[in-house]
């Protein structure tokens, strides 16, 4: 039994060795490829929990391929860049990346911020798996929430979140609190996480993500979920 | 004897003839003769002007009257009607030679017009053609001075506040100096009858942006304010070329300075980020297993060398951009140094297949290994970067009679022939590569002036699907330094 399974994507060859070697030395079980195109590839046969990807790549670059990857998996994303600034940031997670580390990264940081991509909220036993609010219909067991005719898939970190809320279901829950219940203790202070994926969560779950419904922002605290949920 | 008093006596010797022979030799009457006066001084009037010929008619007149009319001998007329004639002859004359001695001086402005044009002509062509050797407003003045036969010039600009001259003036400098500065200052072009300093203010639309002094020829208002023009329009080029030329070199030395920094950012993250992940690692870890350890350890060690061989590039790189290149010949084996460009790019050739061949032993030629060894680094990382990662990257030596040439050859999409000549520019990058693959825009440049230094060159040929870039190197340099 290994912690997980990671596909490492970088065109360095020493990069994939670093990561095999560090990766494996940390309990995961890792596989590799050089390129977007083979990772995709690798993608089905290799079943991995999590992918560690590198967003300067020649051909398909990064974030297509990571988007390419959301498309139907629903398999954390790491992206590797080498820039720092705000709008790489959010450009790679609203690809869909989970996270992303800046190069030149700390090994300890970036096998935390790889557990924290694996870690999964704990859904008590009480709480229903499928359930009704309003219009809306969610189900954490297909990953999937459906607006009336739309029906749209939610990536991990998106159902962990989502559970989340609807677990504090008409409590404002404070972003820290969130943050560190969705990605882990070390998280508290990253809010442009949050509105990433609160803004995402919005597009797939709100009839108009500018006025929502269901996600309500709380100023100065956080967020709400507003609704009553009706079990199916 | 001076030219007019000449003029005079050939016109009124001219006249004596006739009298003499219209008189003596051959009796004519009274009509005749006058015709001939009246031609006389019409030829006199069209060849010197109209004093002779005004002069000339008076004498004929007098003569005409004392020999032709009756009474012949005598300064007195009989017959009205001959006074009548008389006159007649004499305004005749006096007119005619009047046309005819303006439409010599309307000729003559014509052609002084011509002159004019032709000259400002020339100049604005001389204009045109001054290089960047000396200063441009001093090459402006030589050209001015020069075809416009001036004694002496000076050009005063505004702007910088520097006199330009040329020639010797018979006045001194110094006093058109201050005459300049006002005229620039008051955009007015002052007269100066007494010192025959013809004084311009050259202007650009309403600004005076220079003055002008010109001494030692004589030209109508309007050509001074042509050359004044000119001048004006050939200072605001010269303006506009250094101003061109300070942006071209300031945006040189920015675009050095970011692709340098893109080349680092690109370049030297990768080992920077391996050390850095190998050696948190190690520290965070120190029960991992030996092994694992020792891998980390491994690469940390590999990428600090890495690191390095990027630096020493980066450096080379920019100094040998910046300055001329000196070769330190060194007789070598040509494949030597090519299997020891080869082994140190283990990193960029990775797992690719890389051909190396020869003819057959190819003689040792001298050279910069070093530079050499940059070259074609620099060609073989092309050839790996803008190739499929399946194809085949080939290095061949060739030998032939007074040459050594390297060939490398990929098998990537080709270079476009309208692209060819522009690849070897400094920072040129394809568009078509540009944002997918880094580089600096520098290699090709670079590894030309390396060859090129080695009194060789670097060439190519590529066609889609197949591109060789070859460096020549002449066998018979190595001779020279034996």
């Amino acid at each position: 039994m290994t912690a997980g399974r990671i596909l490492v994507v970088d065109d360095q060859a020493q990069i994939r060795r670093f990561m095999r070697t560090t990766l494996a030395g940390a309990g995961y079980e890792v596989g590799d490829a050089k390129t977007g195109e083979e990772a995709l590839e690798k993608l089905r046969e290799f079943r991995p929990d999590l992918v560690l990807l590198d967003v300067n790549m020649p051909g398909l670059g990064g974030l297509a391929v990571c988007r390419a990857i959301r498309s139907d998996a629903n398999v954390a994303i790491i992206m590797l860049t080498v820039r720092n600034s705000e709008g790489d940031k959010v450009a790679a997670l609203d690809a869909g990346a989970d996270d992303f580390v800046t190069k030149p990264f700390s090994t300890p940081e970036l096998l935390a911020r790889i557990r924290a991509a694996l870690r999964r909220v704990p859904s008590p036993p009480s709480s229903p798996v499928r359930f009704r609010v309003g219009q809306l219909v969610v189900d954490f067991a297909a990953r999937t929430v459906a607006n009336g005719a739309t029906t749209e898939h939610l990536t991990p970190k998106e159902l962990d979140l989502l559970r989340y809320l609807t677990q504090h279901a008409n409590e404002a829950i404070s972003h820290r609190e969130l943050l560190q219940a969705v990605w882990g203790p070390d998280y508290g202070d990253q809010v442009d996480y949050l509105r990433v994926f609160i803004k995402n969560l919005r597009k797939k779950i709100e009839t108009n993500p500018e006025r929502p419904e269901y996600i309500k922002t709380e100023p100065w605290v956080g967020y709400r979920f507003n609704g009553t949920l009706e079990p199916l | 004897m001076g030219q007019r008093p000449l003029r005079l006596l050939v016109s009124f010797a001219g006249v004596a003839i006739v009298t003499f022979v219209a008189n003596r030799l051959i009796p004519v009457n009274p009509t005749t003769v006058g015709f001939a006066y009246l031609l006389l001084v019409l030829v006199i009037a069209s060849a010197w002007g109209f004093l002779e010929a005004a002069l000339a008619s008076v004498l004929a007149t007098l003569l005409f009257n004392f020999f032709f009319f009756p009474p012949v001998g005598k300064f007195t007329i009989a017959d009205p009607q001959n006074w009548v004639a008389l006159f007649s002859f004499l305004a005749t004359s006096l007119i005619a030679s009047r046309l005819s001695t303006m439409a010599k001086r309307r000729a003559l402005e014509a052609m002084e017009r011509q002159r004019d044009l032709e000259n400002l002509y020339a100049f604005s062509r001389a204009m045109l053609l001054i290089d960047r050797a000396a200063p441009f407003p001093q090459q402006l003045l030589d050209k001015l001075a020069e075809i416009f036969e001036l004694r002496a010039a000076v050009l005063f600009e505004h702007n910088a506040s520097v006199f330009y001259r040329t020639g010797t003036p018979d006045i001194g400098f110094e006093d058109l100096d201050g005459q300049l500065r006002g005229a620039t200052l008051h955009g007015i072009s002052p007269s100066d009858p007494k010192r025959q300093a013809m004084i311009v203010a050259v202007r650009l639309g309403p600004e005076p942006i220079a003055s002008l002094a010109l001494q030692g020829g004589t030209m109508p208002e309007s050509v001074l304010q042509g050359i004044a023009n000119l001048v004006a329009i050939g200072l605001d080029r010269a303006r506009a070329q250094d101003l061109a030329e300070q942006i071209e070199a300031a945006r040189q030395s920015e675009q050095l300075r970011t692709t340098l920094i893109d080349a680092m950012a690109h370049e030297f993250k990768t080992p920077l980020t391996l050390i850095k992940a190998a050696t948190t690692s190690l520290l965070s870890s120190p029960d991992a297993p030996k092994e694992s350890r020792q891998e980390q350890l491994t690469i940390a060690d590999e990428e600090a060398e890495h690191l390095r061989k990027l630096i020493d590039d980066a450096v080379e790189m920019a100094r040998l951009d910046t300055t001329h290149i000196d070769v330190h010949p060194q007789i070598s084996d040509v494949q030597d140094t090519i299997r020891e460009c080869v082994a140190s790019m283990e990193s960029e050739i990775d797992d690719r297949l890389l051909e190396i061949g020869c003819d057959k032993q190819p003689p040792d030629i001298a050279f910069d290994r070093r530079l050499m060894k940059l070259a074609i680094k620099q060609i073989i990382d092309n050839a790996l970067k803008y190739s499929p990662a399946d194809k085949p990257v080939a290095v061949r030596v060739l030998a032939s009679k007074g040459k050594l040439t390297i060939e490398i050859t990929d098998h990537g999409p080709g270079i476009p022939v309208e692209e060819q000549t522009r690849i070897f520019q400094r920072f040129y990058r394809s568009p078509s590569v540009k944002d997918q693959i880094p580089g600096s825009g520098l290699g090709l440049t670079i590894a030309r002036s390396i060859a090129q230094a080695h009194k060789g060159d670097l060439t190519l040929t590529s066609r889609p699907g197949e591109t060789t870039f070859r460096i020549t190197l002449p066998t018979i340099y190595a001779g020279d330094k034996k």
